[in-house]
């Protein structure tokens, strides 16, 4: 439980410096969805793409640390290659958005 | 109907809820893998407004928890309050083993912080988000370590206020925890963000951090032994 805690913790944060560090002026402080609707909200020229697949990527984090999943799930099926691969299309756009 | 048992706990069953609160609902499945698409939500609960975290465990899942003794297990025992279903389950497991995994759980939350303060000191630009980790992993650490506690077993989110036999009292006043508790409220429910400076959140951090390697101290040898030490 914990491990999947921290594991956690290293997906918000790396996704947490992608984008804080490309939109300035206003922290997404969390991968909440109500975090990234407020950080939406209140920072403008966030391209609705970029929002889309931090929200995509922070239902893939809840989901990887969710205990309860395995009552659902036979064996442990590996969510985080998944996010990580979405984790780099997140880079990849912030990337060209920033050319 | 007769496949789960649902139960409410957290701050809704222990009477702390505030108005950022969710109510945190266990539902508690007999079938080891129940199939979801039966499983039509909870129509018989009337939860108004609330937001609601749903939790979801198989009673095999539960009944190994208790077993081994998990902070979880103990969370349910302490607060669970059977709202619906053919029967209470929980009741019927009985007690859970006294808690054991107190250092594996604690040690990774004291690497946390430290890390937090190395983050910190790199870089401001998710201020407020270390901030909020800050509080999660003081938070957790009072939890745990309140099973030894004079005061017994708690999951308030003050619980490292609440216990009071640390050899080292816990070194931040209420307000400057609760600020950090905001922290994490923005982060985890979108309110708006505390006003924070970096020197601050790494002095109380670094606070933090000395007295969190304290209590593993205190408590580690705890683990198999009775519920005080």
């Amino acid at each position: 439980m914990k491990r999947r805690f921290v594991e956690r913790v290293a997906v918000e944060r790396e996704v947490l410096d992608l984008v804080n560090r490309q939109f300035q002026g206003g922290e997404l402080c969390g991968l909440s969805r109500a975090a990234i609707s407020r950080w939406h909200e209140t920072l403008e020229g966030i391209p609705g793409e970029v929002v889309d697949l931090v929200v995509i990527i922070a239902k893939r984090a809840r989901l990887d640390v969710d205990a309860s999943r395995d009552v659902f799930i036979d064996g442990e099926e590996d969510l985080v290659s998944t996010t990580t691969e979405y984790i780099q299309e997140l880079r990849k756009l912030l990337e060209s958005k920033d050319r | 109907m007769s496949g789960y048992s649902v139960y409410l706990y957290g701050s809704s069953a222990r009477d702390e809820q505030a108005m950022h609160s969710d109510t945190d609902i266990l539902v508690l499945f007999k079938a080891p893998k129940p199939n979801l698409e039966n499983f039509q939500g909870l129509p018989e609960l009337d939860l108004g407004e609330a937001s609601v975290d749903l939790s979801y465990y198989s009673l095999k899942r539960i009944t190994e928890m208790y077993r081994e003794g998990h902070l979880f297990a103990w969370h349910l025992y302490k607060e669970a309050k059977f709202l619906s279903g053919a029967n209470d389950i929980l009741d019927d497991i009985g007690v859970p083993e006294p808690y054991s995994n107190f250092y594996d759980d604690v040690y990774p939350l004291v690497e946390l912080m430290k890390s937090s303060r190395d983050r910190l000191m790199a870089s401001p630009i998710n201020l407020v988000y270390e901030a909020g980790l800050l509080f999660v992993s003081a938070r957790n650490i009072g939890m745990s370590s309140s099973y030894f506690s004079n005061e017994g077993v708690t999951f308030s989110a003050f619980a490292p206020l609440i216990v009071s036999n640390f050899h080292k009292p816990f070194p931040i006043s209420k307000f400057d925890y609760e600020t950090l508790r905001s922290a994490r409220l923005a982060g985890v429910r979108g309110l708006s963000s505390p006003k924070l400076k970096v020197d601050w959140v790494l002095s109380v951090g670094t606070k933090l951090i000395d007295w969190a390697e304290v209590v593993v101290d205190d408590f580690k040898e705890c683990d198999y032994e009775a519920s005080f030490c």
